[in-house]
């Protein structure tokens, strides 16, 4: 079972951000955040994982209804999330849980995944003490069909992008694979993302960074 | 007299090397603003350009500072106004670059990523000390031409008076000859007998003037036997014996003094002072030296006589003599002509340790 446990961990590590650019800072600034209640609700992969999208504000409320137990800190973290949403996402073996936090890049839509929980009990202590919770990026299209496009931005993309002398990014190489963690500020992130957006070169997105999310109510 | 007196020129050359200052200044900004902006890590093609951008941003105030507002203003010591002009130049295009730099270079480079740079604030305070510094150099590079500038006006002005000085010397030459021919003259038409040593005499005149009045200093000695030797020339011509009484008070004989001051004033009393014929008047000479002051003081009968070779040229040697002392000995000399209906007397005097 541990062996199980591991290996679901490894799968959602490879799935989520073995390609994506992972930051330490977040990719939205606190003017760019932006709310859309069109992403709430229950979405699934063609590989029958489920996506969960809650707002955290209602989550927070419901938890907390008596509010005589709260903290100032937890205040502080209510008001730093309460735009976010909170994504569950569950395979049929395991789970984890996600802070998405939708902002504006001018006019398209992207949400800053950082893991809020995941199942840890198969992890080695010591392992778990060396792992970061970072950001990433995903740019999100609403579809006529109901159905919910997020594309990630790409560690391949990127790299290509510094092997060609074109960026200047803070930004580190760490481990042994050398894994490419961008250092900027949220501010320099966001600037990225905009001119991100703008460029027009081929192969921006990668498809297997690209994730189609269909309504869970949906009919075939 | 001949005017001697050479205009010194005061426009002053342009040393001035604008392309060398420029090069070394924007040389310079680059490599310090490429080691900023690649982050101390090896320049990429990026960085190459935004450095290149953002010293093209920095050199329109900077040269509208170099070649407007400093000559128009700060030479003109308007310094107050220079101070406004400069900081609006800053705050003007600190502005428009923090603004402008970085949508105009996506706008040029479409697919470069110009990130982590400068922020807008950065931006401001680059320029404040880019400017500030660049001002700073420039006036430091003035200050180096114009000293520079400073100098040479200076050796050429040392040179125009050394080219002056030779000049009166060699006016002084001729002059004296002129008038030893003259007595060799009437001593020959004379026939005389001591004319082959008169020539002997004139002869050791002749080399102390040619070539011992080119040394920078001679000494009391040296201009003694001078004198002596020119005393015992003119008695060839003149007719009375004890033309001239030499007292000399002379406290150390290797005393140096300037050539060629002394010889003219003795010149200039035979040619005024002896009447072969009338006068009684001997030249008195009183040379006196004690620690660093020297004293001349020569006088003569005041005789407006036919010795007067040729009246335009009379008080040439005087006047030579002046404008030598004026040159050699400035504020460290008294020169004075009395002259009396009797009595021509000129007293020099000498200090020596002012000179």
């Amino acid at each position: 079972m541990k062996f199980k446990t591991s290996f679901i961990l490894v799968a959602l590590a490879i799935l989520l951000s073995s390609c994506i650019v992972k930051s330490i800072q977040p990719f939205y600034t606190a003017e760019t955040q932006f709310y859309d209640a069109r992403l709430e609700g229950e979405y699934t992969t063609k590989s029958n994982k489920t996506w969960k999208f809650v707002s955290f504000k209602t989550e927070w409320e419901k938890e907390n209804q008596d509010q005589t137990k709260l903290m100032k800190e937890d205040y502080e973290a209510y008001e730093r999330y309460k735009n976010t949403y909170v994504v569950e996402y569950v395979t049929k073996d395991d789970d984890a849980v996600f802070l998405a936090m939708p902002f504006k890049v001018d006019d398209h839509l992207f949400l800053d995944f950082t893991p809020f929980y995941y199942e840890d009990d198969g992890l080695n202590s010591m392992v778990a003490q060396h792992l970061l919770k970072t950001h990433s990026a995903a740019k999100v299209d609403f579809n006529e069909d109901g159905s919910v496009k997020l594309s990630w931005i790409s560690e391949s993309v990127i790299k290509r992008l510094f092997n060609e002398q074109k960026v200047r990014l803070k930004h580190e190489k760490v481990g042994i694979d050398e894994d490419l963690v961008l250092t900027s500020t949220s501010e320099e992130l966001h600037s990225f993302l905009r001119k991100f957006m703008k460029s027009d070169f081929e192969n921006k997105w990668d498809k297997d960074d690209i994730l189609n999310l269909n309504p869970a109510d949906a009919k075939p | 007299m001949q005017n001697l007196n050479f205009i010194i020129s005061e426009k002053r050359p342009n040393y001035h090397r604008p392309l060398v200052f420029n090069g070394v200044l924007w040389s310079l900004a680059f490599a310090i603003l490429l080691f900023v902006f690649s982050k101390g890590n090896t320049p990429i093609a990026i960085d190459y350009i935004y450095t290149i951008s953002f010293i093209i941003a920095l050199a329109i105030p900077a040269s509208l500072n170099f070649y407007v507002l400093m000559p128009m203003l700060l030479k003109k010591e308007r310094y107050i106004i220079y101070g406004l002009a400069f900081i609006l130049n800053l705050v003007l295009f600190a502005y428009l670059s923090s603004w402008f730099l970085e949508p105009i270079l996506d706008l040029l480079f479409t697919s470069f990523f110009f990130i982590s740079y400068l922020t807008k604030e950065n931006i401001f305070l680059v320029f404040v000390i880019f400017l500030v510094v660049s001002t700073l150099l420039k006036l430091a590079e003035d200050w180096f031409y114009f000293n520079k500038s400073e100098n040479k006006s200076l050796r050429l002005k040392s040179q125009q008076y050394e080219t002056q000085l030779l000049a009166l010397r060699a006016q002084i030459n001729p002059h004296f000859l002129f008038n030893s021919l003259n007595v060799i003259y009437a001593l020959a038409l004379e026939k005389k007998k001591g004319i082959t040593d008169a020539i002997v005499q004139l002869s050791d005149i002749l080399r102390y003037v040619i070539y011992d009045s080119d040394t920078e200093k001679v000494t009391l000695k040296e201009e003694i036997k001078l004198l002596k030797n020119y005393i015992a020339f003119q008695n060839h011509r003149v007719k009375t014996t004890n033309t001239t009484d030499l007292n000399l008070h002379i406290e150390d004989d290797d005393f140096k003094i300037y050539p060629m001051l002394l010889l003219p004033l003795l010149e200039n009393s035979y040619k005024h002072g002896i009447d072969t014929n009338k006068s009684k008047q001997p030249i008195r000479i009183t040379m006196s030296q004690e620690g660093t002051q020297f004293s001349f003081e020569i006088s003569n009968a005041n005789i407006d006589t036919s010795n007067k070779l040729d009246d335009k040229h009379s008080g040439v040697g005087l006047e030579n003599i002046k404008n030598n002392l004026n040159l050699v000995y400035p504020n460290a000399h008294q020169f004075e002509v009395i002259e009396t209906k009797n009595q021509f007397k000129v007293r020099l005097t000498i200090q020596h340790d002012r000179a």
